[in-house]
């Protein structure tokens, strides 16, 4: 239950995040939703073996992670959290994949490789996809998925349900809270309760969905979602976008590992 | 049940993205032919469904714990549209904020838990073993078994993704039946939870599981199933086409689980390996054209641990530049 609570409390932290001001947070949300999904999208195009070509990836989150001032502990967080079925999934490769795979003469086991490979991969998806939330934050998102034209149904729906998680969490830790008082020393709770107590918080949002309806209409909500004008795009926002867009576009066309080893040994 | 991103290849995450939006599109109409009132019901009832996963239920008998998961309560209590709508409001949510589920998957995280559930497991097994009557009875029965059903789907459809997108080694017959195995224990809780809470909600406040009950006139259950079948015909076209397009990983799982071809394929990638190496690196500075390195091979191993260790410092080189020039502007950027 303090985990949960304890990663709630994380989340509003990542949303202050966002509110600080620095050049990435600053860059048109569009733009960094994009770059979050090709980058995102080239790691997954790689093959199952690249281990080397995907090093130069490491230059985005490094360079927004210090701009930013985006505190380390809480990407190690994210991505520990995820590790474990990682591990789980990739663990096996090399004891089912006992193909040797010869990278210029050495002789690696491909189980390895594509173990390391996935490991470093969805460490690099992870920490990518906290940046772009951690850089833009909830209302920029929707209003990016606005101008994306998700309808505003869907829209709404989704801030709504953003704003009412902090609410809800407090009313079922509440009632936990009551509950343990009086079972101490239970680790969960029993099966006789399960219903009513479920039961019981479902109700009760159930009657605070309709206050709440009451009041949007009070305040002239009529089934539409508008939101406020966004940010506007700036020749530094394209800037930004290109010149991240070209490094990717280089990164995965060419090996710059194996093409500055390339070079190293020429000039030897 | 949530799948990250590294599991995906962009083929499989593209198709049931697409997938996914359909079928949000449809509901969204939907949901826009209903009344208004729903739309904050919806909104409180998935973070309803948030809060409620912080609950840890004690499974009797073991010592384990569940909690719930709540596709299945969603359509029950809003109806499939809206159930699925709200499943995609949690989803993304999980996915931007949890790292539950990531963004390229994020399309075969709303099938495998939204679709099934909302359009598969509520309407064809819950509503029809409730249709008649809702007794506490039938609740729990309907609960449970729709809910085991719409894991198992789920659990498959992973299965599925994963193999066919090829980035890890899991023999299908295994990793199949882990996952089965895994989620029917997950939903029986799952079935249990919701038995419970639908039928309490039902003795003390009708009118809100009620409510979907009218709802569900022969009428709207018909386009349901006909939508369901529209989908179901819609994935079969996506996965045949997946046979035929990208044999490779059909290919692969198949040589896994029966335990041939494996030599062929590790050819077949082998070969793409070559390809990839030499359509990727610039001839002039290719391996072969390096007259120095006497003992090729060894020596562009080396090499490629230079190359690698030279990428990693130019990468440390430019955080200490960035970390300078932000100490020398605090007031700036910092």
């Amino acid at each position: 239950m303090a985990d949960i609570i304890g990663s709630v409390m994380e989340v509003k932290h990542i949303d202050e995040l966002s509110k600080q001001k620095n050049p990435v947070n600053n860059i048109h949300p569009l733009f960094k939703l994009i770059l979050t999904l090709v980058y995102i999208c080239v790691l997954a195009s790689f093959s199952r073996y690249e281990v080397i070509g995907l090093l130069p990836f490491i230059l985005y989150p490094v360079v927004i992670i210090l701009v930013c001032d985006i505190p380390l502990n809480k990407i190690f967080k994210r991505v520990l959290f995820i590790e474990p079925f990682i591990v789980i999934t990739g663990i096996l490769n090399p004891v089912f994949d006992k193909n040797l795979v010869e990278i210029g003469g050495f002789v690696v086991s491909g189980g390895w490789l594509t173990f390391f490979s996935l490991v470093i991969r969805s460490t690099l998806m992870v920490t990518a996809g906290f940046l772009l939330i951690a850089t833009t934050g909830i209302d920029d998102i929707a209003k990016t998925l606005s101008l994306l034209k998700v309808p505003s149904v869907f829209v709404l729906l989704f801030l709504l349900t953003y704003r009412y998680i902090f609410v809800l969490m407090d009313e079922a830790g509440r009632l936990l809270k009551a509950y343990y008082m009086r079972a101490p020393g239970q680790s969960g709770v029993r099966v006789r309760v399960w219903g009513s107590m479920v039961g019981q918080l479902l109700i009760r949002t159930y009657n605070r969905a309709q206050t709440i309806y009451q009041s949007m209409v009070l305040k002239g909500y009529n089934g539409r979602y508008n939101s406020v004008a966004g940010k506007r795009v700036k020749t530094g926002d394209v800037v930004y976008f290109a010149l991240w867009l070209a490094f990717i576009a280089a990164v995965r066309i060419y090996n710059i590992p194996l093409l500055i080893s390339a070079l190293v040994a020429g000039n030897i | 049940m949530h799948m990250g991103d590294v599991l995906i290849s962009p083929e499989v995450g593209g198709t049931m993205l697409v997938a996914a939006v359909g079928v949000a599109a449809v509901s969204i109409k939907k949901v826009k032919e209903m009344d208004e009132k729903k739309l904050p019901l919806m909104g409180v009832m998935a973070a309803f469904v948030f809060a409620s996963q912080m609950i840890n239920f004690t499974i009797p008998g073991t010592g384990s714990s569940g909690h719930l998961g709540g596709g299945l309560l969603l359509a029950i209590l809003l109806g499939p549209y809206a159930g699925f709508l709200s499943m995609a409001a949690i989803l993304l949510i999980q996915a931007l904020f949890f790292a539950d589920g990531g963004y390229l998957a994020y399309g075969c995280n709303l099938i495998n838990m939204g679709f099934y559930a909302c359009f598969i497991a509520y309407p064809l097994i819950y509503k029809f073993i409730t249709r008649a009557k809702m007794s506490r009875t039938r609740v729990i029965i309907g609960s449970i078994t729709a809910s085991v059903i719409g894991l198992q789907l789920g659990a498959f459809s992973v299965v599925l993704e994963t193999l066919l997108s090829g980035k890890t080694e899991l023999p299908f017959s295994q990793f199949a039946g882990v996952m089965q195995g895994i989620h029917l224990a997950i939903g029986l809780v799952e079935g249990i939870v919701t038995a419970a809470v639908v039928s309490f909600v039902l003795k003390v406040r009708p009118d809100i599981v009620g409510e979907t009950a009218p709802n569900g006139s022969r009428k709207s259950n018909k386009t349901i199933i006909i939508g369901f079948l529209a989908a179901a015909l819609v994935l079969g076209g996506i996965v045949s086409l997946f046979a035929s397009a990208n044999p490779d990983g059909l290919e692969w799982s198949v040589g896994k689980v029966t335990g041939a071809e494996l030599q062929g394929n590790s050819q077949v990638h082998e070969a793409l390996e070559k390809a990839q190496e030499k359509t990727a690196v610039l001839p002039d500075y290719g391996f072969k054209s390096q007259p120095g390195t006497g003992g090729e091979a060894a020596g562009t191993v080396v090499s490629g641990i230079v190359g690698s260790g030279i990428t990693l410092g130019v990468i440390v080189l430019i955080g200490f530049v960035i970390k300078y020039f932000k100490r020398r502007k605090p007031g700036r950027i910092g």
